[in-house]
């Protein structure tokens, strides 16, 4: 078939090849409950260094419901999410307090037992990956980077980025809309962007795989944005490889406007809009990629490697970015 | 895909068809199943309307013959005593008591027919002697219906020349002027007796036989008429009248409706002889009906007896020889890994999307239960009610494992509602319906429920539409009555099913669904929104 033969010789990787040649040959099994449960994850995280949204505490169980309001005491904005969920659901954000209501992004008024009754819901599983007994997590919220202002409606936006074996291959950044009801969720209708390995610069964006250039409910361009803090963005991803072991993985990062780039999560099995969103095959670097041992490279080395795969032409001439020690 | 996977799965494929051609070739197995075209399975039914305290129903049963056999008898006397006797050269089945008003008696049998040998009748029969004439003294009577020494019989038979010296002359004579002289009517425009028939020159089947039977009669050929049904497969059964005439030793059977003489040309089932009604009441308003269905489970029969008595290991090991009813299990479960083959298909060939991996395939099985069109209907009223039911329950902020169990509860007594209601508008299939997977259902709302909220109308419509089209595709394949005889009859044809599995399995290649989903690339590249 044609179409067959075009999606092959542009490099698309299916589900099924995804599945059966990378995710089930470079991704142990044993090692996805270090990424599925994201307590863990933080845990890992904080021995590796790598930043992420501070914890301001966990319910374990329906008994430690009560003590919920001693958690949130002294936050003004905080993040609830399930340890596993998937796929950013169950995810909750007050983004402020109005005497003894919690006020969530969109602006609607939760009361306390409101707020109680949604940490139960995660507790028994509601949005967790197998359906079974969850924890729930109360976090640092995240704030939007000034640069974001224009280009994002409602949440914050996340970047992605597939790395395998220790090397970036593609990125982009999922932009909010209106659309997608401030969540950066592709299917909803979010922006992807996608973003040039080598310079962070988003070169292509598609919502709902049709290419567009401003962001639909601001006007804003989306494409050309460089993204601040580039190379510590593609450190904590492919750092985030060494942290767990898994082979082929999707790492989402935030960019908090004071405390820069930190780890939310990492997928042991990242979709595939991402090729839609850089206009890119990941076939041929994962297959370049394959064929390097690259255990034996130090984290520049493969950053490095990265940009010379996803660029043979010579990178536009710009001064060396500062490069600033990660911070525990 | 790598090659000892391929040797693999050819070599699972190779035994499969050497085993499937040696069965077929050697030991003689039908691939296809054969139906029966000699059984036929018979209700009677008799819907009873009181009219006094006491009742006794009377109706005549098959009895065997030369071209029929009877077995399986099953009667249900609605609470009567019931009891078989003989009257003349019939059967009877006497119902007495005081039985409800409303109720039904239902007579069940299982008949086999055999064809009877086409005989050509003699030219010459010679005219009836004494003897004869003192032995059948009650097939050569006059009688109210059959009045043979009636004016209009004697004045027929003049007319027509008919020769009481060659009998067989004579019957041909009669039978021809019935076939082709007197008009075929549904027998309801007036008096069906033999006179009344001849003067009008039209009657029914019931009113041509007593005619043809009361012309035999005045010319001495002793002769009766004969009730029975037709075996169609339309499966309705409607009363027809035949006759027979006793000559040179044997009865011969003589159709004034579709002429034939000497045999029947269609398969009949011979109910009694006489022209009497066919059920008689005293003490209630008695109907009839009787419904007929081929019989196509022979084939197993036939293998099973044929299993039994083998000594060859083929033979003893295949699943015939199991328990009827772990066979009647067994037959369905055979199906579930076809079933679970389009799962996959769809799955990682299509892509197609659906709530849990084999739920659709649960759903097409209990589908088969219910047929597909009422099946479909209660699906739909079920996860519809639920599903509202479930927006309520939303409010009331249950924990999970309440709000599932309460959702459980919720579907049961929906589908019991659903049931009731059937019963009452006579839609009797419902009852059937008990096995449906209701936690498959339950959980089928649940997801629909979550769906709803999470990824929003469209996509939540994308997975019920492809649920159900891989639940209907489930269902045409498990449905299929030729596949069924086929994979219980040759179960090693599951080794193909495995190579499938095992092909499909390190197919890396594209989903269909992935032509859509990726079209920038090789259309020409993304397009602009707006």
């Amino acid at each position: 078939m044609r179409w067959n033969r075009a999606l092959r010789e542009a490099g698309v990787l299916g589900i099924n090849a995804r599945n059966a040649r990378f995710i089930a040959r470079y991704n142990p099994r044993r090692l996805f409950p270090l990424v599925d449960d994201k307590l863990r994850c933080k845990e890992l995280c904080r021995e590796h260094g790598i930043p992420t949204p501070e914890l301001y505490g966990v319910v374990e169980a329906h008994g430690d419901l009560r003590r919920l309001g001693d958690f949130l005491a002294g936050h003004e904005e905080f993040v609830i999410k399930p340890a596993r969920g998937a796929m950013g659901n169950g995810v909750l954000v007050i983004a402020g307090r109005e005497g003894e209501f919690y006020r969530k992004a969109s602006g609607v008024l939760l009361d306390e037992r409101a707020v109680r009754h949604y940490v139960s819901g995660i507790l028994s599983g509601l949005y967790s990956l197998s359906g079974t007994a969850d924890r729930a997590m109360i976090e640092y919220r995240i704030k939007r980077h000034p640069l974001f202002e224009p280009i994002s409606v409602g949440g914050v936006p996340d970047l992605r980025v597939i790395v395998f074996k220790g090397v970036p291959v593609l990125a982009m950044v999922r932009l909010p809309t209106r659309k997608s009801d401030g969540r950066a969720n592709l299917h909803q209708g979010a922006i992807a962007a996608g973003i040039d390995i080598a310079t962070g610069t988003t070169t292509h964006a598609v919502q709902s795989s049709r290419l567009v250039e401003d962001h639909p409910d601001t006007g804003a361009r989306v494409i050309g944005i460089r993204i601040p803090h580039w190379e510590e963005i593609l450190r904590i991803a492919a750092l985030t490889h060494d942290m767990t072991g898994l082979g082929y993985i999707g790492v989402d990062v935030v960019l908090d406007a004071e405390l820069g780039p930190m780890l939310l999560e990492a997928n042991a099995r990242p979709g595939l809009a991402i090729q839609i969103a850089n206009f890119q095959g990941l076939l041929h670097p994962l297959e370049q990629i394959e064929r390097v041992d690259t255990r034996r490279l130090s984290v520049e080395e493969r950053i490095e490697l990265a940009r010379r795969l996803r660029s043979p032409a010579p990178a536009p001439v710009e001064p060396a970015p500062a490069r600033e020690a990660v911070t525990g | 895909m790598t090659p000892r996977l391929f040797a693999v799965a050819g070599a699972l494929v190779l035994s499969a068809v050497g085993l499937i051609l040696y069965k077929v070739l050697a030991l003689g197995y039908e691939p296809w199943p054969q139906p029966a075209p000699d059984r036929w399975s018979v209700q009677i039914e008799i819907p009873l309307k009181l009219r006094a305290d006491e009742s006794e129903i009377a109706f005549f049963l098959p009895a065997d013959g030369p071209t029929q056999r009877i077995y399986d008898e099953r009667v249900d006397a609605a609470g009567m005593s019931f009891f078989i006797r003989p009257r003349g050269p019939n059967r009877i089945g006497m119902a007495l008591g005081r039985p409800e008003d409303g109720v039904r008696l239902t007579y069940q049998f299982s008949v086999r027919t055999r064809p009877q040998p086409v005989d050509p009748l003699p030219e010459v029969i010679p005219a009836i002697s004494e003897d004869e004439r003192k032995h059948f003294s009650d097939l050569l009577a006059s009688t109210p219906t059959i009045q043979s020494e009636s004016e209009v019989v004697a004045a027929l038979l003049e007319e027509l020349a008919v020769d009481p010296s060659n009998r067989a002359a004579a019957l041909r004579q009669i039978h021809e002027f019935l076939v082709k002289d007197v008009e075929t009517t549904d027998g309801r425009e007036g008096p069906q007796d033999a006179a009344s028939v001849l003067r009008a020159e039209r009657g029914g089947s019931l009113g041509k036989a007593r005619a043809a039977v009361a012309l035999l009669r005045a010319v001495g050929i002793p002769a009766r008429v004969v009730a029975g049904v037709r075996l169609v497969d339309s499966g309705r059964g409607e009363l027809v009248h035949w006759v027979e005439a006793r000559l040179d030793g044997r009865f011969w059977p003589l159709d004034p409706l579709g002429g034939a003489l000497g045999f029947l040309a269609e398969e009949r089932l011979q109910l009694h002889v006489g022209d009497g009604p066919a059920v008689e009441a005293r003490g209630a308003e008695a109907g009839y009906r009787i419904s007929m269905l081929r019989e196509r489970e022979t084939q197993y029969q036939i293998y099973r007896r044929r299993v039994s008595n083998s000594d060859r290991l083929l033979d003893k090991l295949s699943l015939y020889s199991l328990p009827v009813q772990a066979q009647l299990v067994y037959r369905l479960l055979l199906l579930v890994p076809l079933g679970a083959l389009v799962v996959a298909i769809f799955r990682n060939l299509i892509g197609v999307p659906t709530f849990g991996t084999f739920g659709p395939i649960l759903l097409a099985l209990a589908l088969r239960e219910t047929g597909i069109l009422w099946g479909l209907l209660l699906l739909g009223v079920v996860v519809v009610f639920g599903w509202l039911g479930r927006q309520i329950l939303d409010r009331a902020r249950l924990l999970m494992v309440p709000r599932l169990s309460f959702l459980l509860t919720l579907v049961i007594l929906i589908i019991a509602g659903v049931m009731v209601v059937a019963e009452n508008l006579g839609l009797h299939r419902a009852v059937t319906t008990a096995a449906f997977p209701i936690v498959i259902l339950t959980m089928t709302i649940e997801r629909l429920a979550i769906a709803m909220q999470e990824e929003g109308p469209e996509n939540t419509a994308k997975l019920v539409l492809g649920t159900l089209l891989v639940a209907i595709t489930g269902y045409w394949v498990i449905a299929n009555d030729q596949l069924q005889h086929f994979v219980f009859t040759f179960p090693e044809v599951h080794l193909v099913t495995l190579a499938l599995l095992l092909v499909l399995g390190r197919y890396t290649g594209y989903r269909l669904s992935e032509w859509a989903r990726f079209r920038a690339f090789h259309r020409d590249g993304l397009q602009r929104a707006g």
